[in-house]
């Protein structure tokens, strides 16, 4: 693992393998903070290393150093899912398999519904054959090797817009990048890392011209080229070259017909531009195939739910666009069916039906089919609570069968009763969490407030102090505090934006949660 | 008539029948009089009374008006030009029922033509499309009614007029004088459906279309009608752009409805325009010092205390006969202790060496309860003038309320009866003599409340009954109008401040009859400066005024959290929807929290369970949060 100031991270991403390896080798960059001293916590053999722009070499750098048969390469954003079955591939591993593909999991929001999958050679026998090269995205020499897919997952998250903007790693990519294209100016790989990089800071001109360079060096198959022409079907929309863009799309399908992320990918292109005739094909296309994996020696990077849930999504915005409330309602309720977490199509819907009632009506017909299940109505419950929706949240969780309620339905009637203001019922809900459960130190500061806020002062004293870690509740007590005031603040500013006083305020809490995040 | 002779070659007078000495003081004043028989026609009179007439001109007048010698002298320059056919006069109307003024506008002056004669027996007019080349005379008629006909005439003219009503349903002047009547009857929603109905009917040339909107929209907002308020205005804009009065007015709607960038924006158009053109009838002011004002008052509500201060400032400044913005900074400075003491804030507009000047800062200080400090500046007062009755007046009102009994009543009693203010005198004496529990004493003196002939009837009303509340007779607490709870409300500020019951003796239940909540906030105020939640709760459970019952939550809650009683402060606030608070509301939903946050962290730090470590980080949470507080 190469690191550099990671101390948040460091300890989540180490406890995910630390039981499953048998050497930790971390190569410290210059980190400033506590992350050399996390790593030692955790066996760590730690080793330092001049940062000279180039991933590739301090990688090989790290491997250089290990000595079992197996490396497995992590970076300090990423968990590993499932230790036991790494174990279980190194032990039964056929001889001839040189290395394995791991499914790479990567988030873009903190909520994790935003998903992206790839896979990439992240095991692999510790010989010098295999060795990095490529300065960013670093690649391993795969040809005429033998690497086999596996159901191994890591979970990502670098790319949460929070994460990524405060280590600028954006910026530090291009730096690089930009050298590198000097070097190598006929690599079509580090183009295409460059356009990445533009696209994730929104700069989709910049992106649009390095992914169609990439595209003209593309001389030989690789394993990104079907996903190539998906980005630039993404930068296109957001830099308004429509025609040119399906153009180049007609082209990539044509390449990659079984890639259902291409078609949606156009019919976005053909929505915003007008043509929802050709849209509505494209989203109908893509549900009607399935998400493949491979296809020959292409690995598909698949984005979750293009066919399904976003392709419904989006077909539902295509028919309310034109006027057909009917098919953008069922759209939209199949696009909600499929991914219960997904709380744009709910937006939709709750827009369309005006009536209060006739909309929890239809989510209960249409929504929650099967009566039994507890997790789909928790689910969506959940949703409703995350949009602010306490109301509609409550009239959902009040169908639910009384005999078998689970601990999180108690938390989440609790929390919504709170956010109303209705705190007796909230400490009714909160108060059937016991102190051994999982849940009691996520509730026990909504507890306490809901006392506090009741006039019970002494007995939310006397729960803080009893708490298991005592520190952490007032901490985290006074914080909640700390996000109501400023909730209450934010509604005010929205309703009256002319006064200076609340927007002073505002400014105030924004400093002092500045300070206490630091 | 004694005015308007000077400018009139012959005076003529039509009597209908007067039974008094009428025909011949109009006949000693040199006036040729006419008799006819009255028909409850006043246009058959009027066209009689022109028919008599042999000059070029003719100007109207009538018994209870008047008009000032500097207007009358204007007049003769008016017959000169030539391209007018008729004058428009102001004709401004003191209703005593409302002791305010009506301003309206009239035909007045006109050449004596043949075809110029009016129509209608009530509110006889000469119809616009009889006469053109009409323009404004800025001449006003002071009109003031008998009050004791006043209300007789009233009814018979409405009468009268539901006749005419009946014979011409779709006559807009009839609906605009007939609702402008039932205004004055204080039947304000009545009056907005027959203004409505002269809307309906309006042709837009008339002269009286424009005073129309902005007498409709002031009935709607009135009957707190805020939307349609805005909604008529912005239609009455559409036609006349530059009628400040109209803008003035949504103005003050936008701000009811809490629609603050409206409201500001329209007062700021209001001191562009400046005051109304002169053709259109308008108040004084609302194109300068008053909606300076009003922008002070939007300001306040959204807590800019600052700019507030500095618009009311302005406002005095662009008038200094409007010492109402002078006594809102005082208040102003109450509210918002960071702003400064009140004697130092007014510094720059107020001239302390003038005593005119100073007895207005003294009059402040003493209505914003700072007693002692009002004290001081009396002292400053008798060097420059010596000693003078006002100033035993108002010092003897600061010894009384800091509970020098005594003393006060040695003011009191050296002010003569024929002082302007001595009724006021007497009603503070009874005040003293109750605050010290002296029943008798203030007995002797409630005998000549009630045989005053200037203070009214609700005053001693309040008086006698709040004595016998003191000496346990019983009376029945009937219901007041509002100068009578607002004088109850007063009292039983004072009571309090002095420390004495208003709850059992049922005193405070009396004045939570009356449907004015404003009157009644400044009593939560002092229950919560002396922490008595229980009282202001008791208040809340009986408030009646829907609109005022916000402020009260708001205002109370504040000196509550101000003392660092959170939970008051948070109790009173949830004892209302979050979304019908203002901007004091959700400032104080803030701060709450934040005092909340703080509370937790310190007792996190005194507890003996939390670590080490983990006390140096609330420490330094602490000290953060207290660096912004």
């Amino acid at each position: 693992m190469i690191v550099k100031d990671e101390e948040k991270m460091l300890p989540h991403s180490l406890k995910s393998v630390k039981d499953y390896v048998d050497e930790i080798i971390i190569v410290d960059t210059g980190s400033t903070d506590n992350t050399v001293a996390v790593a030692l916590d955790f066996g760590a053999k730690v080793y330092h290393r001049k940062w000279e722009n180039n991933f590739a070499t301090a990688r090989n750098d790290s491997i250089k150093r290990a000595k079992g048969d197996w490396i497995l390469i992590l970076d300090a954003d990423e968990i590993l899912d499932n230790g036991e079955l790494l174990l279980e591939l190194v032990k039964e591993a056929d001889k001839t398999i040189d290395g394995y593909l791991l499914n790479i999991y990567n988030y873009s929001d903190e909520n994790k519904t935003h998903m992206e999958r790839n896979a990439a050679v992240r095991l692999f026998r510790n010989r010098s054959d295999m060795r990095f090269f490529g300065a960013i995205h670093e690649q391993l020499p795969i040809k005429n090797k033998r690497m086999a897919m596996t159901n191994l997952i890591i979970h990502h998250y670098g790319y949460i817009p929070f994460i990524s903007q405060t280590k600028s790693k954006s910026k530090r990519n291009i730096t690089i990048l930009l050298e590198e294209v000097k070097k190598y100016p006929d690599n079509a790989f580090v183009y295409y890392n460059l356009g990445g990089e533009y696209a994730r800071i929104k700069q989709y001109e910049q992106a649009f011209y390095y992914y169609k360079e990439a595209l003209k060096r593309m001389d030989e198959p690789t394993g990104y080229e079907a996903r190539l022409y998906k980005m630039i079907g993404i930068v296109g929309i957001q830099s308004k070259k429509w025609k040119e863009t399906i153009s180049v799309i007609n082209q990539g399908i044509k390449k990659f017909p079984d890639y259902p992320d291409l078609y949606y990918v156009r019919g976005l292109l053909y929505d915003t531009a007008g043509n929802e005739g050709h849209a509505i094909a494209d989203f109908k296309q893509c549900l009607a195939m399935k998400q493949q994996k491979f296809k020959g020696n292409n690995i598909y990077v698949i984005e979750d739910g293009i066919t399904s849930y976003k392709a419904q999504y989006a077909l539902g915005n295509v028919f309310e666009k034109k006027g057909q409330s009917q098919e953008a309602i069922n759209a939209y309720a199949s696009a909600l069916k499929s991914n219960l977490k997904f709380k744009e199509p709910f937006i939709k819907l709750k827009r369309l039906f005006s009536n209060h009632q006739h909309l929890i009506k239809f989510l209960e017909e249409k929504i929650l089919t099967n009566n039994e299940n507890i997790h789909d109505r928790l689910n969506l419950a959940q949703l409703l609570y995350d949009i602010d929706d306490y109301l509609l949240s409550l009239a959902l969780l009040r169908k639910s069968n009384e005999n078998n309620l689970q601990l999180q339905h108690f938390l989440l009637k609790g929390l919504n009763y709170f956010h109303l203001n209705q705190f007796a019922k909230a400490i009714e809900f909160f108060s059937k969490i016991k102190k051994q459960q999982e849940e009691y130190s996520i509730m026990l500061p909504y507890l306490v407030v809901s006392l506090w806020m009741s006039g019970k002062t002494y007995q939310a004293k006397q729960l803080l102090a009893k708490a298991s870690d005592p520190g952490n509740a007032y901490k985290q007590t006074a914080a909640l505090f700390l996000t109501i005031g400023e909730n209450k603040l934010k509604k005010g500013i929205n309703r009256f934006p002319e006064s200076n006083r609340l927007e002073e305020a505002y400014r105030q809490i924004q400093r002092m949660k500045g300070h206490v995040k630091q | 008539m004694q005015n308007v002779k000077d400018v009139a070659d012959e005076i003529i007078v039509v009597d209908t029948g007067s039974t008094d000495h009428t025909v011949e003081l109009a006949e000693q004043l040199g006036a040729n009089v006419y008799t006819k028989q009255w028909n409850y026609d006043n246009s058959a009179v009027k066209n009689y009374a022109i028919e008599k007439a042999t000059g070029k001109w003719i100007l109207f007048i009538n018994t209870d008006e008047t008009i000032d010698k500097e207007d009358v002298e204007k007049i003769p320059d008016l017959l000169k030009n030539p391209m007018v056919e008729g004058y428009l006069f102001y004709i401004q109307t003191f209703i005593p029922s409302l002791k305010a003024y009506l301003k309206t506008q009239a035909l007045r002056l006109f050449r004596n033509r043949e075809e110029y004669r009016y129509q209608h027996k009530v509110f006889e007019r000469i119809p616009d499309e009889l006469i053109n080349s009409v323009q404004d005379a800025d001449i006003i008629v002071h009109h003031r009614p008998n009050p004791n006909q006043f209300l007789k005439r009233e009814e018979q003219k409405k009468q009268m007029l539901e006749q005419e009503l009946k014979e011409y349903p779709e006559d807009s002047y009839l609906h605009y004088v007939y609702g402008v009547s039932l205004i004055n009857r204080k039947n304000i929603p009545l009056s907005i459906i027959h203004l409505k109905k002269a809307l309906q009917y309006v042709n837009h040339n008339q002269i009286f279309a424009s005073h129309l909107y902005k007498i409709l929209t002031w009935a709607l907002i009135k009957d707190k009608e805020y939307h349609q308020a805005i909604q008529i205005s912005s239609q009455g804009l559409h036609h006349y752009p530059f009628y400040t009065d109209l803008v003035y007015m949504r103005g003050k709607a936008y701000h009811q409805i809490r629609a603050y960038r409206q409201a500001i924006s329209d007062f700021e158009r209001c001191l562009q325009l400046g005051d109304a053109p002169s053709s259109m009838v308008s108040e004084e002011g609302l194109g300068s010092n008053q909606a300076l004002y009003a922008l002070g008052e939007v300001h306040e509500e959204l807590l800019n205390v600052e700019k507030a201060l500095s618009y009311y400032k302005q406002s005095y400044q662009s008038n200094n006969q409007f010492a109402e913005a002078l006594y809102q900074i005082g208040r102003l400075c109450t509210q918002h202790e960071k702003l400064g003491e009140i004697d130092v804030v007014l510094q720059d507009v107020l001239d302390k060496e003038h005593p005119d000047e100073l007895m207005t800062l003294i009059d402040i200080l003493t209505i914003e309860k700072k007693y002692a400090k009002a004290l001081g500046y009396i002292e400053k007062m008798i060097e420059i003038t010596g000693i003078n009755q006002d100033i035993l007046f108002v010092s003897g009102i600061c010894h009384m309320m800091l509970g020098n009994h005594e003393t006060a009543e040695k003011n009191f009693s050296q002010i003569s009866d024929g002082h302007p203010y001595s009724d006021h005198v007497l009603l503070r004496r009874i005040q003293n003599f109750w605050f010290q529990q002296n029943w008798q004493g203030a007995s002797i003196l409630i005998k000549k409340v009630n045989s005053s002939q200037r203070l009214n009837p609700s005053t001693k009303l309040v008086y006698t009954t709040l004595q016998s509340i003191f000496t346990n007779n019983y009376l029945k607490l009937s219901d007041l109008d509002l100068e009578g709870y607002n004088t109850l409300a007063k009292i039983i500020e004072y009571l309090l401040l002095m420390n004495m019951d208003v709850i059992q003796n049922k005193i405070l239940d009396w004045l939570l009859q009356s449907k004015e909540g404003k009157l009644i906030i400044p009593i939560g105020e002092i229950f919560a400066k002396q922490r008595k939640i229980n009282a202001v709760m008791y208040m809340l459970e009986k408030w009646k005024d829907k609109e005022s019952k916000v402020n009260f939550i708001e205002q109370t809650s504040k000196w509550f959290y101000q003392q660092g009683q959170m939970k008051e402060a948070v109790t009173l606030l949830q004892s209302i929807q979050e979304e019908s608070l203002g901007v004091l509301g959700h400032y104080l939903l803030y701060r709450t929290k934040l005092y909340l946050s703080l509370d937790v962290i310190k007792a996190g730090i005194r507890s003996k369970k939390v670590e080490k470590e983990m006390k140096k980080q609330l420490v330094s949470m602490m000290e953060l949060i207290l660096n912004e507080y």
